[in-house]
């Protein structure tokens, strides 16, 4: 399988009187359609690493290359669409607009793209309604619902795009542990259904277990990369 | 473009106290510009309408020593001919005699204007401010004043004796009584018929003045100058009220001025509430922007919501402020009324700048919302999603 993300020598600093280097040099890639995990301690470096991947964030230094495309010269707008096609993110907090209904929030990355939203993709988020199960809740605003129905409506609008790429930060790590457990299933399930390569963002070692490959990271450098 | 305007609706609809609030103040500013922009110019057009409302605005006169216009006919078909920066609204030539009239043991000096009818109507509305009798018909008959009548106990169809300039007496009949008004003209005015007057005055068929209204009162000293170019003659002279009345011009402009004055702060106030609450809201909707920016929003698209929110409240504010301004106006018309009835000042509704005020209101809002969509347009995802 092709590599969907590759780094190359990143480094980030933050800073500029003081100077702290958080990413020493990574070298990192991930297979298209492969489950992984990212495992460390906070402040091991592991969030900037996914912000760099996501493109939120831009390396001091080295070479990304997302679904064959070097980014870490590309312009914000492009940048931009890299984001909104390619990645899909789930992050610890929801991060659902407020504002919006559970199916607008999901169709919201699908209008952020075209203008229209057309049938497929209305049948498209009925379905992942479905399948992450919130097919109740389709029309509540983003508040008027409980913590698990939120965190799997963000998981279905990572998906609306079909990217090929999820980027997961701790997406479980604000849920109990029945839910979490719920969660990480239909993470699963989505990456066997669809192919979605899934990076996984985790300080918690039993969920890193359940995944494919583990790459762990110590103060800024990769510890140890494990495949299954 | 309709994205962003779909979530700058959603955003404005979901906090509604805040929206009401800040549509409420652009209401109250655009309200306040229509009242007093209204009223103000109400004001101005009664005032002018009172003091040269009914005089003659741009005048023709003679320099000479007998100050005899002879070639008044000529005079009035040419100026007619002339192309002027503003239309003439009436045009009749006048022969004005001093005469006194002699009552028991006192002379009373009197002016006996001898006007074209019924162009001087369009002037003076003479036809519309006769109380007694009619306007004079044949030679030798004249209106008197309602207060020179009252002083000199005179009668409608009674004579009245004058004594002209070289000292002859003339015997004319009161054919009516006029009231412009003014206690002053009242008591000062004999209005005959041209001929009437130049018999008196002994002016053969020589007029005293030609006077005029414009259509644009304000343009009066443009037409002056017009005119007296194409007249092209030094023994006439074209004076305009603009020129004989400095006091109220400066006046006027005094008005004008601080009526402006006010709409500017007024402008200013309502520009300033709409870009700080404008700018809390970018505070209170960083995250939202932040997380539609890491699902790949455009920071031009970002920008624009707040741009199409100053723009909606502009536009909600301005209709709300011009319906509250016409309340006020209503208000104002039916509460602050003289002893007659009549508002104590006559309100002039000016659609134009009614429009005008709503199009600024409109425009400072938007302008008003680019701060705060400059702020959108630079926020980075990664501060949001690092910092919760």
């Amino acid at each position: 399988m092709a590599n969907i993300i590759e780094l190359k020598e990143v480094r980030k600093v933050y800073g500029t009187v003081i100077k702290t280097e958080v990413l020493h040099g990574i070298n990192l890639s991930f297979e298209e359609g492969s489950f992984n995990s990212i495992i460390g301690q906070s402040g091991s470096g592991k969030s900037t690493l996914m912000n760099i991947m996501g493109t939120l964030d831009l390396p001091t230094s080295g070479e990304i290359t997302i679904n064959g495309k070097r980014t870490d010269t590309m312009s914000k707008n492009d940048l931009a669409a890299v984001r909104n096609e390619t990645i899909g993110f789930i992050f610890q907090f929801h991060y659902l607009l407020p504002e919006f209904t559970a199916f607008e929030n999901i169709l919201m990355p699908y209008k952020i793209k075209s203008l229209r939203s057309s049938r497929e993709v209305i049948e498209r988020a009925k379905e992942l309604m479905e399948v992450v199960e919130i097919s109740k809740v389709k029309d509540n605003l983003a508040p008027n619902m409980s913590g698990g129905q939120q965190q799997r409506t963000a998981i279905a609008r990572a998906l609306i795009n079909n990217p090929k790429v999820i980027l997961a930060d701790e997406p479980t790590g604000n849920l109990d542990s029945d839910t979490s457990a719920k969660v990480f299933r239909l993470m699963r399930d989505l990456n066997a259904k669809y192919g979605t390569t899934f990076i996984v963002i985790t300080h918690d070692r039993r969920i890193a277990e359940e995944t494919d490959r583990v790459v762990e990271i110590r103060d800024g450098n990769i510890f140890n990369d494990v495949r299954r | 473009m309709k994205l962003a305007l779909s979530i700058a609706f959603r955003f404005i609809s979901s906090s509604k106290a805040q929206t009401l609030l800040i549509i409420l103040g652009i209401a109250i500013g655009v309200s306040v510009q229509v009242f007093i922009g209204s009223l103000i110019q109400g004001l101005q057009k009664d005032l002018v309408n009172t003091t040269i409302g009914n005089s003659s605005q741009v005048t023709i006169t003679s320099n000479t020593s007998d100050r005899k216009i002879d070639n008044w006919q000529k005079i009035l078909e040419e100026v007619e001919s002339i192309q002027l920066p503003t239309p003439l609204t009436a045009l009749s030539a006048s022969a004005d005699v001093p005469v006194f009239i002699s009552s028991g043991d006192r002379t009373i000096s009197v002016l006996l204007r001898g006007l074209q009818f019924p162009q001087a109507n369009s002037i003076y509305g003479i036809d519309a401010k006769i109380i007694e009798g009619e306007l004079p018909k044949t030679a030798g008959e004249v209106l008197v004043g309602k207060d020179l009548k009252d002083e000199l106990g005179l009668q409608k169809g009674g004579q009245i004796t004058i004594i002209t300039p070289d000292r002859s007496i003339e015997t004319l009949r009161i054919a009516g009584v006029f009231d412009l008004k003014v206690a002053s003209l009242n008591k000062s005015w004999l209005i005959s018929s041209i001929s009437t007057s130049q018999g008196v005055g002994k002016l053969g068929d020589s007029v005293t003045s030609i006077e005029m209204q414009v259509e644009e009162v304000f343009k009066a000293d443009e037409d002056a100058t017009a005119i007296a170019s194409a007249l092209a003659d030094a023994k006439l002279d074209v004076t305009n009220w603009k020129a004989q009345n400095a006091d109220l011009l400066t006046g006027l402009n005094g008005q004008s001025i601080s009526s402006i004055m006010i709409q500017v702060f007024v402008i200013i106030a309502v520009s300033l509430g709409i870009a700080s609450v404008l700018a809390i809201t970018v505070v209170q909707k960083s995250r939202q922007i932040g997380i539609l920016k890491a699902m790949g929003l455009k920071d031009s698209v970002s920008s624009q919501v707040f741009l199409f929110q100053g723009l909606s409240l502009g536009i909600i504010g301005a209709v709300v402020g011009i319906a509250f301004g016409f309340l006020l106006i209503l208000m104002f018309s039916t509460f602050a009324v003289g002893p007659d009835g009549e508002p104590v000042v006559g309100i002039y509704v000016n659609y134009g700048f009614i429009m005008l005020s709503a199009f600024i209101a409109i425009g400072a809002s938007t302008i008003a919302a680019l701060i705060p969509a400059r702020r959108s347009s630079k926020l980075s995802p990664v501060e949001v999603i690092r910092n919760g």
